[in-house]
């Protein structure tokens, strides 16, 4: 069998395991996983260090940062946690078949293990006492049979080559690089010079081939000389201070000690990532990215990944010219690549121009089209995608860049707002970096703003042509801490993650699980599923309007209503000043009424149960939100029987000069929920700024309060749209969802998709008569628009920003996912995507196949639900990673969670916790999520 | 002169009335059913016979004849003949995007049917005043007769309620009870034309025209001293009142515009003097007919509650019939007694749409399409006053009987007990 029948029959044999243990899994909650230790709050008895995910069989392989002193864990140095399995499997026993020969006594027994990469699924690594080669572990399926393979020692780039100083950086294509080289996997180790450091003369990358023969039965290593090709011939291509690919004009000064190699298993091309001090002088300057490729004759080439002329200054991300280099640098610390869900490939960079950069995230577009001389180069920003079909039935085949940027002009630049990940820094340095969908993860392991540190995400936002046009702000997602590696087990949504005090005490990895989360028990105790259980789930950040800012005071609620009842759960708060999620038994600490109001209570609970009074009348809440506005700030609700304010007699509500505070404080036992409006069957409560609208099933309206309104009861409504307005008007129709953003107004109808005419804010609109509904027309759609999920920048529908749309029609049991881009510079601002499946046929992202009740999304996972349906039970499913326009039947690889409720007959909405970073769900079974 | 009498005579009874033969699975007689047609009045010219059938505790016997499932309810309201629950949800689905409908279903698109929200119990009594038939008989030559049938129906359904199972605690709940369930009959009757209250009919059924041969056979034996055969061909009229699409449960009393054809055949054995056994088979096919009707248009509906009203064509499934019976015949003077057995089945209808807007495979998924079957036992009491060929006037012939309906499958089974009498000349 060759090696790559063999790994693709292990991934199945994995992912079996895998979807068995899923669907039997008991136990929920995050999970410490078990290394050598079995219990305790401990995975090792030794620090972990390097950290590598295969995507494909869902196996986070983790390494030991120092040698091993103790026998029992020594073959724990590299070890596999699997998605089947609480066990981290030691993959480095004292015995194993190295080279071909059986009961070899194992190199890697206990060794502290310098780089960890992956080839094909299978862990590549470099010993801290030898990293001069490295080994590749080539068969694990069997802990009490495991192969290696090693290379001899590398050795440099030197015209008379010797032996490398050591190995700094690994990584390996898959397969083979072209169709004729399958069979063949390739491997690609920077190495220093001889007795030398990185970026010295003699620097470069090695190149190894790991060859199967004897139809599968043989395999062997090559160390070829890299840039001739020659077999065996060991010598590494050069790649130091005089490379071509790296200096503009003249040689750079110096290149530092980081490597950063990132093979793109798509456009199978390998991105090395440098840290480049080019020489001072108008026209020097550098790259801090290096693009190369195996060429026909399996040499590496190594090839600038932008044309000098590109570069003009020191804003051009992975190149500078011209620049004051002594106070800075230009660095790729980490490389990735996301092939996007609109079919356009990008370079992710951590790193940029300057100083303290490490807290940078860009994304760059690359030229993708295979034929193309610019292949994998940063491709000009300015250009139109080209969408090629095929030529009898023109069904899509693609999406391209065709060029590269030539001129600074078409080159990304630090400030555009479509290459600035998350629309800013992270809060502090990235430890690590990771990429799936169309989302850029990283963790920080301490903040600049008083917050845990903790894995972040941001999410791209798209034009309707397919190229990025803005990123998402960076939010919190996984988990928080000190996270020291991580990857997102994209198929089911759990994070995999290593943590520790400090780099040097990293012990424990652990992995969160969908199911039951800390407040599950509490919230089925105060929301029973006799009475409906939760109806929704809103969250509500510490920095809301109104929340203290007071370092040590701030707090964040999750507001969890029920039927005739509201729970307002304190999340998180400020923990010796760090803000970061609490744990804590809120059976013990809930201030409860009965009467809608809260009589005798004094801040110093965790949570607020809030029954009865006013929220009799709403009967089932579904929403509400915090309202802040001339020193008063409000907890406002919504349902079935209209909309409930927490206020005081006098119609104030908390002060927001002071904020509210942990443990609620700045609430009054003199507040009592108060109803306002006449409103019935509100769907959605909108809080844009200072402005509140309410979505009813035949109604969007603008509420206006103030105290004194609230103290008169004569809260006043504005009719912004009406059922009845010629624009909707068809027998029975309805409104299901709006989003309002900026008073630019998106409404969800079961006669389609309206947007309100740009020119007019809906915050002052005076008259119903002043908004003019537009019909946004999808082709093939059921125009049963249920949800809007918009996807913004910080600047929301103020600048580009881009909508999924759920269309389930409930009579016909079908569903569809479809994306608009909201540009507000145009005369038609919400554009449907060019999704294409035949050409000049934009339509839908996905077929759902059936009806659908709840979608949500971070651009790496995204969650569909669906209530009970007759004798169907609930469905809450992921679906199939790297979701992707032009793709048939993606649905049918769509993920089923299991969330042990088999009772539950409703489920839904999903969010995510700012705090946390977990993804919630609600139901009548509750609460669960992913922590 | 006796031709136009003739015709006169039979001119009278289609002005009264009209046929017979209905095929809706429910078990009153046809007039031309053969446990009650009335001794041949051999040597007669004329058999003139009037009937009346009535009918109580009529319940339901839904899809599980043998009571596999324990959730089998052997005897249920009438109006759970095919499913316990209607689904009101469920009625509005299947409808193109834009119509009134789908747009009323969109409404409910949080929590949808959990199969509880929307659901509701009908329950409703249903009584047969009056099941009349009438015939008349012609003699001809060679033992072969011609009969004219027509049946005419008083059927009552009443005390028609809708319990609602749906919940009061989440926001669809209420949604849903507000739109649709707390004012039910209402909603649906504005949203559909379905009109789901009681109702009281009555009209003629399908007209059936009976060719007869029947032969007896002397037997030289000891035991077995008379065969008799009868060869009988019918065909049906579709003069009966059809399916009322707007009213609940308003079954047809004929074959709901479809023009039938029944071929039957019977033997009739005698031992000794008084004891008779025989059997007979009857087969009916309808012919296809179309008018409008209500069709199933999404697989959760329930067969009450079809709010899609379109132009079909229904291609009827064969009916069997099997009689089997023992008789005491003329035991004392005209008296004679009987018991029979009786199972009717009918096959699977098929609808075909004269619409692209809904699915046919959906349609003919319908309950009510579905085969039936009907088990009974019928008792007579009949008194031949000609039974010694004294000269009675007019020959008088008395029946009287009563039926039990005892098993079934998707079938309304009632108790019924009736009279006929007839008179030769």
């Amino acid at each position: 069998m060759s090696a790559i029948k063999e790994g693709q029959e292990m991934k199945k044999h994995l992912v079996y395991l895998s979807l068995t243990f899923l669907i039997q899994a008991p136990t929920w909650g995050a999970i410490v996983l078990k290394g050598d230790l079995t219990t305790g709050t401990q995975s090792f008895s030794f620090p972990l260090g390097q950290y590598a995910y295969d995507e494909v069989n869902r196996n986070f392989f983790i390494a030991a940062l120092e040698d091993i002193a103790t026998n029992e864990a020594k073959a724990f140095a590299i070890s596999a946690a699997g998605p089947a399995s609480d066990q981290c499997a030691a993959l480095t026993p004292e015995i194993v078949t190295l080279n071909g020969v059986p009961d070899s006594n194992n190199p890697l027994w206990g060794q502290a293990i310098n780089v960890l990469g992956l080839a094909g699924g299978r862990p590549l690594a470099v010993l801290k006492q030898d990293p001069t080669r490295f080994y590749l572990i080539h068969n694990f399926r069997n802990p009490a049979v495991i192969t290696e393979f090693s290379t001899p020692q590398l050795n440099d780039a030197q015209t008379n080559p010797e032996v490398t100083a050591g190995i700094i950086a690994l990584t390996a294509a898959e397969l083979g690089a072209t169709e004729d080289q399958i069979g063949t996997t390739y491997m690609f180790a920077a190495v220093k010079p001889h007795n030398a450091f990185w970026g010295e003369p003699g620097s470069g990358i090695a190149l190894a081939r790991f060859i199967s023969s004897d139809n599968g039965q043989t395999f062997t290593f090559d160390i070829p000389n890299a840039t001739t090709g020659e077999p065996n011939g060991n010598k590494a291509a050069p790649l130091d201070t005089e490379t071509p690919a790296v200096f503009i004009e003249n040689p750079v000064a110096r290149i530092d000690s980081s490597a950063a190699l990132h093979w793109n298993e798509r456009l199978r091309l390998l991105y090395i990532g440098l840290e480049v001090v080019p020489i001072a002088g108008p026209q020097n300057g550098g790259r801090s990215v290096v693009l190369g490729f195996v060429t026909n004759n399996q040499a590496l080439s190594l090839q600038p990944v932008v044309p000098d002329s590109a570069i003009e200054n020191t804003t051009s991300i992975v190149g500078a010219r011209g620049g004051n280099f002594d106070e800075g640098t230009i660095v790729a610390y980490a490389l990735s690549s996301i092939f996007t869900s609109t079919n356009l490939d990008y370079l992710i960079v951590n790193g940029g121009n300057g100083v303290n950069i490490q807290n940078q995230v860009y994304a760059l577009p690359l030229v993708n089209l295979p034929t193309s001389q610019d292949y994998g180069k940063i491709a000009d920003k300015t250009q139109e995608p080209l969408n090629i079909f095929n030529e009898i039935v023109p069904s899509f085949v693609g999406r391209y860049l065709t060029k590269a940027a030539t001129n600074p002009l078409e080159m990304p630049q630090t400030s555009d707002t479509a290459a600035r990940v998350g629309g800013g820094v992270l809060p502090g340095p990235v430890q690590s970096l990771f990429t799936f969908g169309d989302t850029v993860f990283a963790s920080v392991i301490s903040t600049d703003n008083n917050q845990q540190g903790g894995i972040f995400y941001s999410q791209a936002i798209f034009k309707a042509n397919g190229l990025i046009t803005a990123w998402t702000p960076w939010q919190r997602a996984g988990a928080t801490g000190s996270i020291f590696g991580f990857a997102l087990d994209q198929l089911v949504g759990d994070y995999f993650f290593m943590t520790g005090d400090s780099a040097q005490t990293v012990t424990t990895v652990k992995r969160t699980l969908n199911g039951a989360i800390s407040i599950s028990d509490y919230v089925s105790s105060q929301l029973p599923q006799e009475q409906g259980g939760a109806q929704g789930l809103i969250n509500v950040p510490y920095n809301t309007t109104g929340f203290s800012t007071t370092i040590g005071q701030r707090l964040s609620v999750l507001i969890i209503p029920g039927f005739e009842k509201v729970l307002f759960i304190q999340n998180g708060a400020d923990t010796n000043n760090i803000f970061g999620p609490i744990n804590t038994d809120y059976s013990t600490s809930t201030f409860s009424s009965d009467d809608g109001s809260l009589t005798n209570f004094a801040p110093g609970f965790s949570a607020l149960s809030i029954s009865g009074g006013a929220l009799n009348a709403i009967g089932p809440v579904i929403t509400g939100g915090v309202y802040a506005q001339n020193n008063n700030g409000y907890f406002i609700v919504a349902g079935f029987g209209g909309i409930a304010v927490l206020c005081n007699a006098d119609g104030t509500g908390f002060n927001t000069t002071t904020g509210l505070a942990t443990e609620f404080a700045g609430l009054d036992s003199t507040m009592r929920f108060q109803k306002i409006t006449d409103l019935i069957d509100v769907r959605n409560l909108i809080i844009d700024g200072e402005t509140i609208y309410a979505v009813t099933r035949t109604n969007l309206v603008r509420i206006t309060i103030t105290p004194e309104m609230l103290a008169n009861n004569t809260v006043q409504t504005t009719v912004l749209a009406d059922i009845n307005n010629p624009e909707f008007i068809t027998s029975n129709s309805s409104f299901s969802d709006a989003v309002i953003n900026n008073g630019f107004g998106i409404l969800a109808t079961s006669v389609g998709l309206y947007y309100s005419n740009v020119l007019v804010n809906l915050a002052n609109v005076t008259q119903e008569d002043q908004v003019v509904w537009t019909f946004v027309k999808f082709n093939e759609s059921l125009n049963s628009i249920t949800r809007i999920v918009p996807v913004t920048s910080a600047a929301g529908f103020a600048t580009n920003a881009e909508l999924y749309i759920l269309d389930a029609c409930v009579s016909l049991g079908q569903a569809r996912i479809y994306r608009a881009a909201i540009d507000p510079t145009q005369a038609i601002p919400v554009i449907p995507f060019n999704d294409l499946y035949i050409k000049d046929i934009p339509t839908f992202l996905v077929s759902l196949g059936n009806y659908r009740n709840y979608f949500a999304t971070d651009g790496a996972i995204n969650m569909i639900t669906r209530s009970k349906y007759l004798q169907n039970p609930v469905i809450y499913e992921l679906l199939p990673p790297h979701l992707r326009a032009g793709v048939r039947d993606q649905q049918k690889r769509s993920f089923m969670i299991n969330l042990n409720i088999p009772q539950s007959r409703a489920i839904g909405p999903m969010v995510r916790s700012s705090t946390s970073g977990s993804w919630l769900i609600v139901g009548d079974f509750g609460i669960r999520g992913n922590e | 002169m006796n031709v136009r009498k003739n015709i006169l005579i039979i001119a009278i009874f289609l002005g009264m009335t009209q046929s017979i033969d209905c095929f809706f699975p429910i078990n009153l007689f046809k007039p031309y059913d053969m446990n009650i047609l009335p001794e041949p009045a051999f040597g007669k010219k004329w058999q003139f016979t009037i009937g009346y059938e009535g009918g109580f505790n009529f319940r339901g016997y839904a899809q599980d004849e043998n009571e596999e499932f324990d959730t089998f309810c052997r005897a249920m309201n009438v109006l759970q003949l095919y499913q316990i629950e209607q689904d009101a949800l469920a009625m509005f689905k299947g409808f193109p995007q834009g119509s009134c409908l789908e747009l009323f279903s969109q409404q409910f698109n949080v929590d949808d049917d959990d199969g509880r929200r929307g659901h509701l119990i009908p329950t409703g009594k249903l009584d047969v005043p009056a099941n009349l038939m009438f015939s008349a008989r012609y003699y001809a030559p060679y033992n072969i007769n011609f009969t004219v049938f027509l049946p005419y129906y008083v059927i009552r359904l009443h005390d028609v309620c809708w319990q609602d199972l749906t919940d009061t605690v989440r926001a669809e709940d209420l949604r849903v009870r507000t739109l649709l369930t707390d004012n039910f009959v209402a909603n649906v009757a504005r949203l559909t034309g379905l009109q789901l209250t009681g109702w009281e009919r009555s009209g003629i059924g399908d007209l059936t025209f009976m060719g007869q041969w029947l032969e007896n056979f002397p037997q030289p034996k000891p035991l077995l001293k008379n065969v008799q055969l009868n060869v009988r061909v019918s065909i049906s009229a579709p003069t009966g009142k059809k399916t009322d699409e707007d009213l609940l449960f308003a079954f047809p009393f004929g074959n709901d515009g479809g023009v039938a054809i029944i071929p039957a055949i019977g033997l009739d054995l005698r031992f000794g003097q008084c004891f008779r056994v025989g059997g007979d088979i009857q087969l009916m096919h309808i012919f296809d007919s179309i008018k409008e009707r209500r069709i199933k248009t999404n697989l959760a509906q329930t067969d009450l509650l079809f709010a899609a009203k379109i132009k079909t064509l229904k291609e009827f499934g064969w009916t069997q019939e099997f009689n089997l019976y023992a008789r005491l015949w003329q035991f004392y003077k005209g008296l004679s007694l009987r018991v029979d057995y009786q199972y009717i089945k009918h096959f699977d209808d098929k609808l075909w749409l004269y619409s692209e807007n809904f699915d046919p495979i959906v349609a003919n998924t319908a309950e009510s399409l579905l085969e039936s079957t009907m088990h009974g036992v019928i008792l007579n009491a009949t008194y031949d006053f000609n039974y010694d060929s004294s000269c009675v006037f007019g020959s008088p012939y008395i029946n009287i009987f009563g039926k039990v309906g005892f098993n079934g499958k998707r079938a309304i089974l009632g108790n019924t007990f009736g009279a006929i009498i007839s008179f030769s000349f």
